[in-house]
Formats: C-alpha cells, structure tokens, sequence
C-alpha cells in the first residue's frame, strides 16, 4: 500500500501542496484538478523525482526515499512530457530502458514482445520513432513504464494530445492494467477517468479536497443539478455549467441551491461537480 | 531480589550482533564501479548520446586546428591552449550531452529507474575523463615534438592532465551541489579567465613550468586525480536530493 502522510510541498515561499494525506490500494485513482493546482507535483513526488518539504511517503510502511532503487523497481512512470529518442526504434528504446531497469537480459525480449502487442505496436516495432503521432508515442510511453511490471503505475496527463479513438484505445489499456497494482492517473479532462477510475482525488487551492468513488463525489451536486430552456426567465439563476442542444432548442445546465423555475432536475456527472468546484475564485 | 546480568560472552556477542546489523559495509568506486559498467554496458551508457560525443569531438578537433596546431604560434599560448583544451573536452562531452537529455525530455524517465541518471552520469564522467587522458597525451606528445627545447613530456602530460582532474573536481562538485545552471556555467568561465590571464599580460609561463621540479609535477599530479575520484564518490553515493538537482547536472 502506497501511503502518504501529510505531505507538504514548497518551493521557497509557495506553497504547492498542503498538508495532503492518502491511501492508495490497487485500482485506478483518477487525480482531478486544474492546471496549477499540484497535481504535477503530487506525481514526481510519487515518482521520486521530487521530495516532500514536510511530510512523508511510505511503501508498505517504509519511506520510498530509504527504499530507494527498491521503490523504484516497483515503479512504472510516464511523464506529462515523455521524452525519447528521435532516431531510435521503440524496440531499441525499450531494450535501452530494460537495462537501466534492471531486468534480466533472459526474459527482456519477450517481456518487450508482450508489451509491444498489448499497445499494438508489433507492426511498428521496428520503425524510427520520428515518425509516430502523439498516439503512438503515448503508448510507447506506457510500454515503457509497464517494463518492470510495476506495482504502482503513475501517469501523468497521458491523454493530452490524444485524438478521441486514441484516448478510448488508451482508457481500455489502463483498465486491463488497473486488475493488480496501483494505477494513478493526473488529468484535468473528466471523460478520461470518469469510466476507469475507483477513485477520484480532487485538489483545490493546494489541499486535498476528496478522496470518494465517482459516484460519492457526484452526490456532493445530488439535488443541485437542473435543465433549464435557453428561454427561460430565469436563466440567469444559479452557475452555469453547460449548455447542449435538445429537441426543443438550447438547455442549460445550471447547479443551484432553489430549484428555477422551468427547471428539471437531473443527475449530475462528474464534469458539473468539476465545474461546480472549481469555478471562477475557486481554482487551483 | 537480585538481577541476572549478562556474561561477557553474551554482552560481547551482543556488541558483534549490533555492530554486524548496524555497520554497513563501505561502498567504494572500486567495487561498485565494475558492477554498474557490467550491468548497464557500455553501449547504453551513451545510448542516445552518440551524436553529442562527436560534436564533442569536432568542437576539440576544431579548437585544436585553430588554435594550436598552426605554425608561428606564440610556444606560451601552445602551453595555455594544452591546459585548456583537455578540460574543454570535458565540458564539451559533459554539456553535450546533459543538453540532449534535457532536450529529448528523457531524463525524467531514467530518474525513476534502477539505476538513474545520477549512475549514468557518474560511469559518463570517468569515460570521459578516459576520453580527455587519450586526447591529452596525444596533444602534449605533438605540442612537445613542436617544441623540443622547451618542457619534458613528462611534465607537459603531469601538468595538463593535472589541469583535467582539478578542472573534472570542480565540475563534480559543481553538479553535486545541485547549483543553477550559471554556478555550473562558472566553473568554464573561470577556467577560460584563469588560461587567458598570462596569455594577456605575457607571462613567461615556460619559465615558471620549468622550473617546477618534477617531484611537484607528481604530487600535483596524484592530488587531483585523489581530489576527482572522491567527487565522483560523493556525487555517486550522495543520495538522491530530489527535483532537478542531478537532471541540469
């Protein structure tokens, strides 16, 4: 179980995180925040890459900083900006990565075969990598951080970039992934973890804000949520979330404590509470 | 009611208990170095990087060419351009390279594995130094064949690697304090300043070489090579400081 205990991240007077404390246990966390609000740096410090100003990181009860190397052969990483070598083939870059992690030179060229089929890149295998789309080059990235068959699996923004068929190939891929280890997940794009995700965790202002199922973070809107026609009179009522077109012309979408009049009630999805929680003044 | 107090047997075994879990063995480069070359190969050690070494290469060729090889060239600025060119390789190799991993992104990657780019850094470090000794001996066989009448090879090789292993320290110690990226630029500037002063108030800087007995050459010698190799220790052993600490490095 990967832990982390009220952790704090400054960078001289800014406060980046505050005070955050969670529990991650195999599944799919989904981490829901706007630009800006640490999401970014929750994950390098999950990765290593950074270290808590306060606060502490624990692998099954031991600090990740004192189990070094040992962490780190349980860790898969994909960064927002995965770099590669242009004039390598994925092959040549896995086979490079395989070393640097470690992994027995008997079983490298399998482990490489398996994981090029389950981002169906058996055909591309061998071609340079210059010439790939985002797409390809995302699931490369996954290759990558599957290599050592981690244990807790970080992904950071791995859907920025991505047209909608790559984003559902790539929403399919962590879910088969998610079966026995830690998946998280850092997105500010709803659609991508609302299916896949057991857990949302949601920051605000630098601090945690929840740690619920989808479903328990929706109830936060339960009863708030309405559809009012574009015409209404009272259109202006409470905050807009959305708007989409009906049969009968434009609705809006509105979150608001009376319910206007024309309005429908209806349940709300994760996008509202993500807009409802983090509108204006209320970002990151 | 009396108290059992322990035997001196048990008290001593208990003293080699604690000392046996609680010592770790000391890690030396020695040891540890043979085993990452092993285990990360030589190929991947500059996997990615090739194309860097050689700029690396053409910058030195190109140095050299310009300003040493050419005949009526002042026999002191020859001397300066020796202690400086080796260093210049260095930093040419070491900022090459640090500059393509920054600008193929790859270097987040590499630090959350097995061996990270601390390691990585570490093995490229001493290759380079390699590299930089073949180079050096190479140039101070030529610049002494070019002036035969005035220092000895031993002394040209003594002085200009010395000039490397000092110039390699600073840089380690530079990369492992994690300085921003114009403390590591410093370390360069100072060395061109410090090549440039007796080219620029025409010191006779042949005189005050030869006249270093050759005992100093190798005292000078063994220092800096002593001083490098435990930077390199440091740097390798050092523990992980987080951020982009050895990433810019």
């Amino acid at each position: 179980m990967l832990s982390v205990n009220h952790v704090t991240k400054k960078y001289g007077k800014f406060i980046a995180l505050e005070d955050i404390t969670l529990e991650f246990e195999n599944g799919v966390y989904g981490l829901l925040a706007p630009n800006g609000a640490g999401k970014t740096t929750l994950m390098k410090m999950l990765a290593t890459l950074l270290f808590p100003t306060s606060g502490e990181i624990l692998w099954d009860g031991i600090k990740i900083t004192e189990l070094g190397e040992q962490y780190r052969d349980i860790l898969g990483y994909l960064p927002q900006k995965f770099g590669y070598y242009k004039n390598n083939t994925p092959r040549q870059f896995l086979r490079y990565l395989a070393a640097l992690k470690y992994i027995d030179v008997k079983v490298v060229e399998e482990k490489i075969e398996q994981l090029l089929e389950m981002v169906s890149l058996c055909e591309d295998a061998d071609k340079k990598m210059r010439k790939f789309s985002g797409g390809m080059l995302q699931r490369v990235g996954i290759a990558q951080a599957m290599l050592n068959d981690p244990k807790v699996l970080i992904l950071d923004e791995p859907t920025a970039g991505l047209d909608p068929k790559e984003r559902v190939r790539f929403r399919n891929i962590i879910h088969n992934l998610a079966k026995d280890r830690i998946v998280i997940l850092s997105t500010h794009i709803v659609s991508d973890i609302e299916t896949i995700a057991n857990q949302i965790v949601m920051l605000r202002q630098h601090k945690l804000l929840c740690c619920e199922s989808p479903k328990e973070v929706c109830k936060r809107l339960q009863g708030k949520v309405y559809e009012v026609p574009a015409e209404s009179e009272n259109r202006e009522t409470g905050f807009l979330l959305s708007e989409r077109q009906s049969e009968n012309g434009t609705v809006l979408r509105v979150a608001c404590e009376e319910p206007p009049k024309d309005g429908v009630l209806v349940a709300p999805n994760l996008e509202d509470v993500f807009l409802y929680i983090y509108r204006d003044g209320m970002e990151g | 009611m009396s108290i059992m107090m322990p035997s001196k047997e048990e008290k001593e075994q208990s003293i080699h208990t604690i000392l046996e879990l609680g010592m770790q063995p000391s890690k030396t480069l020695k040891d540890v170095i043979p085993v990452l070359l092993k285990r990360i190969r030589i190929y991947n050690l500059f996997f990615g990087i090739w194309d860097a070494i050689f700029l690396a290469f053409v910058c030195v060729i190109a140095f050299t060419v310009v300003f040493m090889l050419p005949e009526g060239i002042n026999r002191n600025v020859r001397y300066m351009g020796l202690f400086f060119i080796s260093p210049f390789f260095y930093l040419m190799l070491h900022g090459f390279t640090a500059w393509k991993e920054l600008q193929n992104g790859t270097y987040e990657i590499k630090m959350t594995c097995h061996y990270t780019l601390r390691e990585l850094t570490a093995l490229r470090m001493i290759i380079f130094s390699v590299f930089c000794i073949v180079l050096d001996v190479i140039l101070s066989g030529g610049i002494w064949h070019f002036t035969k009448e005035g220092m000895k090879l031993f002394q040209l090789i003594g002085l200009s690697l010395s000039a490397l292993f000092f110039y390699g320290t600073a840089t380690m110690a530079v990369l492992r304090k994690g300085l921003s990226i114009y403390g590591q630029l410093a370390v360069p500037v100072i060395w061109s300043v410090l090549c440039l002063v007796p080219i620029i108030l025409k010191i006779d800087m042949e005189a005050i070489l030869l006249a270093l007995p050759n005992v100093v050459v190798g005292i000078v010698f063994v220092a800096a090579v002593c001083c490098y190799l435990v930077q390199i220790k440091k740097y390798l052993f050092g523990g992980e400081k987080g951020g982009f600490y050895y990433v810019v490095s």
